[in-house]
């Protein structure tokens, strides 16, 4: 070995210690040790220091094989000793608090020279761009943080996974890379690579690493909930390993983050910060999603193998967002793999799915293909019962039915239901240059419900041929989404980025609940129709511009237009040609927004912007300006803040059915009956972050104006002769206040990792038509505590997630009467208490899950076990009311107890 | 510069639980509302209005009857007091209810003015297709008869050009009505005298399927409810649970209950042994 070569590597080691030692290593480093060994195998060594020097190293096994040490030193501080012990050898070190030493094979060994050279900067004060990859299957990684190294300096990747970085010091720096899911990766930027843009790759935790780059730390963490203010990050690939229900799924997932919901089984939609779920815009490949649930809303309608990052913005989002008043849920698709074909599939006891990628073109182009599909497994008819037997429940009174007026019952149908849901994600990106990508998205989802039968006919006979019928029933339950975007992208240059977005977006939702009867009388046949046929379609065509310009190093300007026509059609029917409801809303929201993101001296980030919307169905301007900050006391006390105006013109209507599961249509704001409506943010919060620790503090106050519920009930009109009995909607407008404190204490790093997350809220509304007090909103939880944990042992992981929540209000009888009828018989009714004048008992439940992952041949493949409500809480969805003999009986409805699933995964690569 | 850091934070936090939150508990009444129940027939006198309290959720009561309360009807020109008659029944058997006319019944109850006003529809005649109806006595460990054999369709009919609502009982008035299928003779009385209502819908006729829907042999009396609205709204009331409980239908101000008009035609047909 030569002297220039030996000289290298220990210049090499120096550098690795002094960031190491610099940022993380400050324990360990006054740590003095000594040894002494003659030709012992270096496993043999580490073993020894192990347990003499109750140090612990990390490092692949093949790596050290083979070589053999022969060193003596007296106690020396441990860097020094590790240089020293390592010095002739190709391995590299790093050291991890608190006493974890991780060894690796250094890259450029047999490169000393050249490496040397490269480490001499030649230009100052540069500006760096590029774009990240997964170096397995060569997507591009959206929204990373790319940090240059050692000071105040970074930018977040776009929505194609570029960055631009102005201001690097010089041309030798090192770019810090965090992307969830993914090991953290140390860049080192040399006078050559700089020269171009540059291709950086990150390898998923689990994946080999590989020596182009060097490996600070891993990304172990399950959520980024740092990088801004009301700004959570999730990856599929990190959220794989949380317990779920039998699927692996994002919106469930984001439901155990502090200031979302967790007690919501009925629903995957998300209740943010006392919002309600329409309240929030979901963005898939930047199409809007306006219907995010499969199987009565257990499930959610997204295929996580289809997805590769999850942004999530609880609050006070940017000026480029608009038309919802609560968060907003960008969803990027996977590209497909660029490198080489891949397939996969799995299995649970619930559906089957599996995807296809592949590049084309030599890798400029790429797809995906994933889809899945429920199966009518008897896990599947559990979840499925529970949302439709209404009469079979553990009831604190009876086990009957409720009884309606007349002496009525809910009849459930004795047939077998055919039931399904299934989606299809497909996506396409052709890199038609190094400035330009065409993208093209696709999604389709349905869930179906089929319960209809056929009555035997000929319910006269055949005597009289004259006079006979035919019975039909019908019951049907059908909703779905549609939704494609065409998308362009182009970095004009380093400064200067643009997108343009066409897409379509459908939901559709019918229900048709009928019995046609057709009667036969003296030779013509008419048909009477009994029952409900409820429709809902929803068009969203859209397109938008969105730009980003670099204008100096501290100052990025945003700004772009989008175009929304929506065309929303809603009827209802019952018995035959009674036309309920018959709604056609159309407008257009056409938005230009800007904003402006400045730094000051690395410390002070402001953000301002303003986003005005035209609303041509009552044609006004509507503004609303946003604003928020985030200052940097110290490298570890962030303090934040933001504020923002907020306006939304559709609005999801919700009509609750316990039998057939909630109905819901969407519907254009008219600013008569149903008004625009409004909320005001203000955010304000403190994070305290370390390596390995994040606490994360936000206050939040939301005022909201515009707000509508929805109720249709038959409401005689007229008086006399003419009156009649209509069947009205009404909404009922007021405003609401919801406030809250949100806490989070994650551990980010370690074979251990997870979080604890404490919310207090309060959401009230004021609605006239309630009373005159402010009463508590059905989304209204006091107290909500989640504890997700996460443990990782060699190939197997542990995960586990506990929720406690307060109960919701509901509202109740407080007494009943009875009216004897003309008949003779007897109806009952309930007189209603004040609105949400009651709670439900606290909820609580665990969740536990264990993942084993193992290769079968070269493939990849994962075998699960997951256990839903462990100790089985009856946790109650709601309670029904009846009369029996005289007393008021109430039963409290539960979802799913204690239910284990299995899941298995495969994939090619 | 740490002191101003430390001082930051303080104050940052300070700021923070300014906002937290207070909890207020929501009072909930205890139920003590009056519930009137009146059913104005057209031609007949005012003989059955019902004023009871509502039952409190948990109350081992049973009903609680409002005797003694001073109940006034007025027919838009006269003003009628109610007698008490006990079990909270309150009749006026020289007033008789006219068709056409508008009917408000009034009493003060928990220091508030209880009311409801209803209209008395006119009554409308009925036709029916068949007043005799044959019918083979089912045998015990027989079948029901099939194809050539069944019974036709009763068809009762009227006009309905106002589009209003209407509602039809069917009731055997017999006294000791002779089963036709002896197999639900031996259910024990548990059938008894049949009865086959209808719910209020806007329709001009009413089918009966003889060998679905009759049970007895004997006089089956039919009579056809023309009822308001109000009435008609009892019946589309279906959810009883705490998701989408709501308000019960009813035109009693500060009150719950039902005061409405009827006018009704009766008919009747024969089930005779074939």
């Amino acid at each position: 070995m030569s002297y220039q070569h030996t000289t290298s590597c220990t210049v090499m080691m120096l550098l690795l210690l002094c960031y190491s030692i610099g940022l993380y290593g400050q324990n360990l480093a006054d740590k003095k040790v000594k040894f002494s060994y003659t030709d012992r195998a270096l496993d043999l060594v580490l073993f020894d220091l192990e347990i003499n020097e109750q140090l612990k190293f990390e490092y692949n096994k093949e790596d050290i094989d083979d070589i053999r040490i022969t060193k003596s030193i007296p106690r020396l501080p441990l860097q020094e000793a590790l240089i020293t012990l390592l010095q002739e050898t190709d391995l590299s070190f790093e050291i991890k608090p608190p006493k974890t030493i991780v060894l690796y094979k250094n890259p450029d060994k047999g490169k000393a020279t050249i490496a040397s050279s490269q480490y001499v900067p030649q230009n100052y004060n540069i500006t760096v761009s590029g774009v990240l990859k997964d170096k397995a299957s060569g997507e591009t990684l959206p929204y990373a943080s790319v940090l240059v190294k050692d000071t105040g300096n970074g930018v977040n990747t776009n929505g194609d996974g570029y960055f631009t970085i102005p201001n690097v010091p010089s041309d030798t720096s090192l770019l810090e890379i965090h992307y969830l899911g993914y090991h953290t990766l140390l860049f080192r930027l040399t006078p050559d690579n700089v020269r171009q843009d540059l291709i950086i790759q990150m390898a998923v935790i689990g994946q080999q690493l590989q020596e182009v780059v060097i490996v600070a730390e891993k990304e172990e963490q399950l959520l980024k909930a740092s990088t801004g203010v009301s700004k959570v990050g999730m990856t599929p690939a990190a959220i794989a390993t949380l317990p779920s229900f039998g699927e692996k799924d994002i919106f469930r997932s984001l439901q155990l983050l502090p200031g979302i919901s967790g007690s919501n089984e009925s629903s995957s939609g998300l209740y943010v910060r006392g919002g309600t779920p329409d309240q929030n815009l979901i963005l898939f490949d930047e199409f809007t999603v306006y219907h995010v649930d499969h199987l009565f809303g257990f499930f959610s309608a997204f295929n996580s193998n289809a997805i590769k990052d999850v942004q999530l913005y609880k609050g006070g989002f940017g000026a480029k967002y608009g038309g919802r008043l609560s968060s907003v849920v960008e969803l990027t698709g996977k590209d497909g793999n660029s490198q080489k074909f891949n397939m996969g599939g799995g299995l649970s006891l619930l559906s089957i799915n599996g995807f296809i990628e592949s590049p084309f073109d030599d890798g400029k182009g790429s797809f995906l293909i994933a889809g899945r599909r429920s199966f009518q497994s008897q896990f599947y008819s559990n979840i499925f019962d529970d949302f439709t037997n209404i009469g079979s429940r553990n009831a604190s009174g009876s086990d009957d039915g409720a009884t309606p007026p007349g002496g009525r019952r809910f009849g459930q149908q004795q047939v077998e239901p055919s039931s399904y849901f299934y989606d299809l994600n497909a996506k396409a990106t052709y890199r038609l240059n190094q400035k330009d990508i065409l993208s093209f998205s696709f999604y389709n989802g349905q869930d179906k419900l089929d319960n209809s039968r056929n009555t035997d006919n000929s319910a006269f006979g055949n005597r009289n041929i004259a006079f006979g019928f035919d019975r039909k029933n019908t019951d049907l339950t059908k909703w779905g989404n549609w939704g494609s975007a065409l998308k362009w992208s182009r970095r004009w240059n380093n400064q200067f980025y643009s997108n343009v977005n066409l897409s379509y977006s459908n939901y559709y939702s019918e229900r048709d609940r009928s019995d046609e009867t057709a009667i036969t009388r003296e030779d013509t046949t008419f048909t009477i129709n009994n029952g409900s046929f409820e429709y809902n379609d929803l068009k969203d065509i859209s397109l938008k511009m969105d730009n980003e310009w670099q204008l100096s190093s501290n100052n990025l300007l945003e700004f772009g237009l989008q175009s929304s026509y929506n065309d929303i059609a809603y009827q209802y029917q019952q018995n035959d040609t009674i036309e309920v409801l018959n709604r056609l809303d159309q407008g257009f929201t056409n938005s230009i927004y800007l904003q402006d993101r400045h730094t000051f001296s690395q410390k002070l980030i402001l953000t301002g912007g303003i986003r005005s919307t035209h609303y041509s169905v009552n044609n006004q301007l509507y503004n609303e300006p946003r604003a928020s900050l985030t200052y940097l006391l110290t490298n570890k006390i962030k303090l934040k803040g933001a504020w923002g105006k907020y306006y939304q013109f559709a609005t999801r209507i919700v009509r609750e059915d316990i039998q057939q599961g909630s109905r819901d249509f969407w519907l254009l704001a008219d600013d008569e009956s149903v008004p625009i409506s409004s909320a005001t943010h203000y955010i304000t919060g403190v994070s305290y972050e370390t390596p390995i620790y994040l606490f994360d503090l936000e206050v939040y106050l939301k005022e909201l104006d515009g707000l509508s519920e929805y109720t249709t009930r038959f409401t005689p009109s007229g008086f006399g002769p003419n009156s009649t009995l209509n069947y009205e909607e009404f909404f009922y407008t007021g405003s609401g206040v919801a406030k809250g404190i949100e806490l989070l204490l994650q551990k980010k790093t370690g074979r251990f990792t997870g979080w604890i997350g404490y919310t207090l809220g309060e959401v009230k509304y004021d609605f006239e038509a309630f009373g005159d007090k402010p009463f508590y909103a059905n989304q209204d939880q006091t107290h909500e505590l989640k504890v997700i944990g996460n443990y990782k042992l060699g190939k197997w992981t542990f995960g586990g997630s506990f929720i406690y929540a307060s109960g919701r209000p509901y509202t109740a009888p407080i007494g009943y009467y009875e009216v004897d009828l003309l008949d003779g018989n007897t109806a009952t009714f309930f007189e209603v208490s004040d609105k949400n004048a009651f709670r439900l008992p606290d909820y609580h439940r665990l969740d536990l899950s264990c993942t084993y992952d193992f290769r079968l041949g070269s493939s990849k493949a994962n075998l699960g076990l997951s256990i839903y409500n462990l100790y089985g809480r009856n946790n109650v969805w709601y309670k029904e009311y009846e009369v029996v003999e005289g007393e008021l009986l109430e039963t409290d409805v539960s979802l799913l107890g204690f239910t284990p699933s299995l899941f298995f995964n495969w994939s090619l690569h | 510069m740490n002191h101003i850091n430390r001082y930051t934070i303080i104050l940052f936090l300070s700021l923070l639980f300014l906002a937290s939150c207070e909890q207020e508990s929501i009072s909930t009444t205890v139920s003590q509302t009056a519930v009137l129940t009146g059913y104005l027939h057209a031609g007949q006198s005012c003989d059955s209005i019902h004023i009871i309290q509502s039952i409190s959720y948990g109350d081992e009561d049973s009903i609680v009857s409002l005797d003694n309360l001073y109940v006034t009807i007025n027919d838009g020109s006269n003003t009628f007091e109610l007698t008490t008659e006990g079990e909270g029944y309150y009749q006026n058997t020289n007033l008789l209810i006219q068709s056409g006319e508008s009917y408000t019944i009034q009493f003060e109850h928990n220091d508030e003015m209880v009311s409801a006003t209803t209209f008395i529809p006119w009554k409308k005649d009925a036709t029916i297709s068949d007043t005799i109806i044959k019918m083979e006595k089912i045998e015990a460990g027989t079948f029901p008869p099939i194809g050539e054999n069944v019974a036709e369709a009763i068809e009762i009919s009227w006009d309905n050009s106002e589009g209003d609502y209407y509602y039809v009982v069917v009731h055997n008035i017999e006294n000791d009505p002779e089963y036709i299928n002896d197999f639900f003779a031996n259910q024990d009385g548990f059938f008894r005298n049949f009865r086959f209502t209808s719910e209020p819908q806007i329709s001009d006729y009413y089918n009966i399927d003889p060998n679905r829907e009759i049970r007895q042999f004997g006089t089956h009396r039919v009579i056809i409810f023309r009822v308001n609205p109000e009435y008609a709204a009892l019946y589309n009331v279906s959810e009883a649970s705490s998701l989408s409980i709501t308000e019960p239908p009813s035109n009693v101000i500060n009150g719950l209950g039902i005061l409405t008009g009827i006018a009704s035609d009766t008919l009747y047909f024969e089930v005779q042994k074939e």
